[in-house]
C-alpha cells in the first residue's frame, strides 16, 4: 500500500471544492436513488459533460458520491411505498416494506441507513488496501496481455449485464465496431466518417452515453406510462424527530446482527471485484445466503432486520469493490463505472494500469471519497429522509421532460455541438429498441468506451510479434489471462443453459411493484 | 358526452410483434454492412480490423435475428414485456416531439426548442390542462435557464428569437 499516494488523495479530497462535490454528489445520488425514472448510471452520464470542466478529482468525486448516496436513496421508496428506485433495492423492498406495513418505516430506514454506512466503508477500506498490490501487478502487462484483459472484460460484461450471451455479445461487438468510426489509430486515416466533420474526431461518446442511458430510459418511461394506472402514492410521513429516534434504533438493531453485516459486506466486496455483476445481483445473493444461514429463515420477507442489512451492507460494500477492476484493469464493475470510465478518457487519462501510476492520487482521493460520503450518509441520511420521501412523487410527466432538457443541454455542452445532440436522440432510439427487445445497452457503452484501446493494443501486439498469432500467447501471464477469457465464456454459457432451463418462480406476495435497472 | 380513454389492448404476437424483435439484429445487420462497403477505402491493419468486426456482428446477428423470431413465436418472455398500440403510439409521438425540437434548436434557439419539447412531451403524457401546461413548462424551462445558462454559462444557440 503506497501510503504518500493514499496521503496525497487524501490532501486532494480535503479541498474545499472537492469536499463540496462530495456534498452535491451525495445528495444527488439521494435524489436519483429515490425516484424510479433515473438511475445512478443515468445520472452520472447525465453530468458527465459538465464533470469534465471540473478537474480530474473533483470529477471523480462527484460520480462516486452520486453512486454512494444512490445506494441508500434506493432504499427509501422501496421501504415506504414497495417501489425500489434502484434495481439493488428491489432486495430492501422484500423486507423493508413489511416494517411500513406494521408501522415502522422510519425504522427500516435507519436500518439500511447504518447497515448502508458500514456498507460503504468496508468497501472502501478494501479497496485502498487492494487496490496498491493489484495495481503494481496488472502494471506488468504488455499490449498483448491488456489486449486479453479488455476481451476478458467483454466477455463478462457483455454476458453478466444482460439476460443473454448472444445478444450482450452482439451489442458488445456494434460498440466495438462503432468505435473504429474516425482516425485510425496508428496511420490515422479518415474511417467511416462519410464526410462528417464531427464524426472525424470518432462518434463522441458522451452524447451516445447520454442517449443509451437517459433518453432510452425516458423514452421507456413514456412507453410503460399508463394514463390511469398507478395510483397516487400513500407515502408515509416522516418527521426530523422521529427520523432522529429511528437513526439510533437502526444503528442498535443493525450492530445487533454483527454477523450477517460481515457476510453481507464480505459478499459485496468480493462480488463487486469481478467485473460485470453489479451491485443488484450481489444483493440477492447476499439476501439469499442470509436467508440461508439464518435460525428464523421463516421471519425474510416479513419484515426482519437482517433481510434489510443483507442488502443493503451487501449493496454498499460492492460499489467499493467496483472501482478495483475499473482503475487496476480499465474493466468496468458495473454500469456507473462505466461512466467512471469514459470520465477518465475525457480527462485525457488512459483507463487502465496506467491510471494509479500517472493518476494515483485523484484515484485514492475518490476513494476515499466513497468512505467519508458513507459516514455522511448517517446525517444527511437522517435529514434529507423526509423531503426525499416526498420526491417519490414526482408523476413521470413531469420528469421525463426535465430529464430530456437536461439530456439535450448535456449532449450539447460536451462540443457545443448541436450534432451531438443528435447523436444522444439517435442513440437514445437505438437503446430503446435493444432495450425494449431484452438487449443490454452497457456492452454497447463498453465497445465505444474501450474499442479504441483494443485496437490499439491489437495492432501494437501484432506489430511487435510480426503479425504472429503466436506472440499472444508468449507470456505466463497472457497465457493464464486467455486460460481465464476460455473459462469464464464456459463458465457464462453453462450458467446460460442452466438459467435458461430453470427459470425462478418469482413470489407475487413480495414482488416489488416498479424500480429500474 | 366524453369518450373514454382507449384501454391499452395488448397486441397478439403476430407480424408486427415479430418485425419489431427483428429490429435490433437488422440494425446490426445495416451497420455491418455499410461497413463492410466502405471497408474498401481504408487500407492496412486498420481495414481489416474493423472488416473481422463487422463479418463477427453478421454471424452474431444473423443467430440473434433467428432466435429472436423463434423466441417471439413462442412467448416475449425476454422482453420487458409487450408494447400496447397506445404505448407505441405515445413514443411515437414523443419521438417527433424530440425531432421537431432539434430540428428547432439552430433556426429557434435553444429555450423555445426546449418549450416546443416540453409542451410536446406534456401533451403526449395527457396533460390537457393549457394553464397547467403553461405552468409546468414555465418552471422547467426557467429553471433549466437559471441552471445551464446562469450557473453553467453554456453557450447555447440563440436562434433567430436571440433568446439565451
Amino acid at each position: 500500500m503506497n501510503l504518500d499516494t493514499i496521503s496525497d488523495g487524501f490532501g486532494l479530497l480535503l479541498q474545499p471544492m472537492p469536499l463540496m462535490w462530495l456534498v452535491i454528489g451525495l445528495c444527488l445520488g439521494f435524489l436519483v436513488g429515490v425516484l424510479p425514472g433515473l438511475s445512478t448510471s443515468n445520472t452520472a452520464a447525465l453530468l458527465l459533460p459538465f464533470a469534465i470542466g471540473l478537474p480530474t478529482e473533483s470529477s471523480l468525486i462527484l460520480i462516486v458520491s452520486i453512486y454512494a448516496g444512490a445506494q441508500f436513496g434506493g432504499a427509501v421508496p422501496a421501504i415506504l411505498v414497495n417501489v425500489p428506485g434502484e434495481a439493488g433495492a428491489a432486495v430492501t423492498a422484500l423486507d423493508g416494506y413489511q416494517f411500513t406495513k406494521r408501522g415502522e418505516p422510519a425504522l427500516a430506514i435507519g436500518i439500511a441507513r447504518m447497515a448502508a454506512a458500514i456498507g460503504g466503508v468496508v468497501g472502501g477500506v478494501v479497496v485502498l488496501l487492494l487496490l496498491g498490490p493489484l495495481g503494481e501487478f496488472a502494471l506488468t502487462f504488455g499490449a498483448r496481455e491488456l489486449f486479453v484483459v479488455i476481451l476478458l472484460g467483454f466477455v463478462v460484461a457483455s454476458s453478466l449485464m444482460g439476460e443473454s450471451v448472444r445478444k450482450g455479445l452482439m451489442v458488445g461487438l456494434l460498440g466495438l465496431l462503432l468505435a473504429t468510426v474516425g482516425g485510425g489509430p496508428t496511420t490515422g486515416q479518415e474511417r467511416f466518417t462519410f464526410g462528417v466533420l464531427e464524426l472525424y474526431e470518432g462518434i463522441s461518446f458522451i452524447p451516445a452515453l447520454v442517449g443509451l442511458f437517459a433518453v432510452s430510459e425516458m423514452l421507456i418511461l413514456v412507453a410503460r406510462h399508463r394514463r390511469n394506472g398507478r395510483p397516487e402514492l400513500d407515502v408515509p410521513t416522516l418527521s426530523l424527530g422521529k427520523e432522529l429516534r429511528s437513526a439510533i434504533r437502526g444503528a442498535r438493531e443493525t450492530l445487533r446482527h454483527k454477523k450477517v453485516v460481515g457476510q453481507s459486506n464480505a459478499l459485496g466486496v468480493v462480488l463487486g471485484l469481478i467485473p460485470g455483476i453489479g451491485t443488484t445481483i450481489a444483493s440477492f445473493v447476499s439476501y439469499s445466503l442470509a436467508k440461508r444461514r439464518s435460525k428464523t429463515p421463516e421471519r425474510f420477507g416479513k419484515g426482519t432486520p437482517e433481510g434489510v442489512i443483507a442488502a443493503e451492507a451487501c449493496d454498499s460494500s460492492a460499489v467499493g469493490a467496483t472501482l478495483v477492476p475499473t482503475l487496476t484493469l480499465g474493466i468496468p464493475g458495473s454500469a456507473t463505472m462505466a461512466v467512471v470510465l469514459a470520465s477518465l478518457y475525457l480527462q485525457g487519462i488512459q483507463p487502465g494500469p496506467q491510471v494509479l501510476i500517472s493518476h494515483g492520487a485523484e484515484a485514492y482521493a475518490a476513494i476515499l471519497a466513497l468512505i467519508v460520503a458513507s459516514i455522511l450518509i448517517m446525517p444527511l441520511g437522517v435529514l434529507l429522509a423526509s423531503p426525499l420521501a416526498m420526491v417519490t412523487k414526482v408523476p413521470a410527466k413531469y420528469l421525463v421532460p426535465i430529464v430530456l432538457l437536461a439530456c439535450f443541454a448535456g449532449a450539447f455542452a460536451v462540443r457545443y455541438s448541436l450534432f451531438d445532440v443528435g447523436v444522444a436522440i439517435m442513440f437514445g432510439l437505438l437503446g430503446l429498441v435493444l432495450r425494449l427487445n431484452g438487449y443490454p445497452v452497457i456492452p454497447l457503452v463498453l465497445g465505444l468506451v474501450l474499442g479504441p484501446l483494443a485496437e490499439e493494443n491489437l495492432l501494437r501486439s501484432l506489430e511487435l510479434g510480426n503479425n504472429s498469432v503466436g506472440y499472444f500467447f508468449g507470456s505466463t501471464t497472457a497465457v493464464v489471462l486467455w486460460a481465464l477469457l476460455v473459462a469464464a465464456a464456459g463458465y457464462l454459457f453453462w450458467q446460460y443453459r442452466r438459467r435458461r432451463s430453470a427459470e425462478p418462480v418469482p413470489d407475487k406476495e413480495n414482488e416489488p411493484v416498479g424500480g429500474n435497472a | 358526452m366524453p369518450s373514454p380513454p382507449a384501454p391499452d389492448a395488448v397486441t397478439r404476437p403476430g407480424v408486427a410483434e415479430r418485425t419489431f424483435a427483428s429490429v435490433p439484429a437488422l440494425i446490426a445487420f445495416a451497420l455491418a454492412a455499410v461497413f463492410l462497403l466502405r471497408a474498401d477505402r481504408i487500407s492496412g491493419p486498420e481495414a481489416t480490423y474493423p472488416v473481422v468486426l463487422a463479418i463477427a456482428v453478421l454471424a452474431v446477428g444473423a443467430v440473434n435475428l433467428v432466435r429472436d423470431l423463434l423466441t417471439t413465436a413462442r412467448s416475449s418472455d425476454e422482453t420487458d414485456g409487450p408494447l400496447t398500440r397506445a404505448a407505441v403510439l405515445r413514443v411515437l409521438a414523443f419521438v417527433v416531439v424530440l425531432f421537431a425540437a432539434l430540428v428547432l434548436l439552430e433556426p429557434a434557439g435553444f429555450f423555445p426548442a426546449m418549450v416546443v419539447m416540453v409542451v410536446g412531451g406534456l401533451v403526449c403524457f395527457g396533460v390537457r390542462r393549457p394553464l397547467v401546461i403553461a405552468a409546468a413548462t414555465a418552471l422547467i424551462v426557467g429553471c433549466a435557464y437559471l441552471v445551464f445558462v446562469r450557473l453553467l454559462v453554456v453557450p447555447f444557440p440563440p436562434g433567430f428569437l436571440g433568446i439565451t
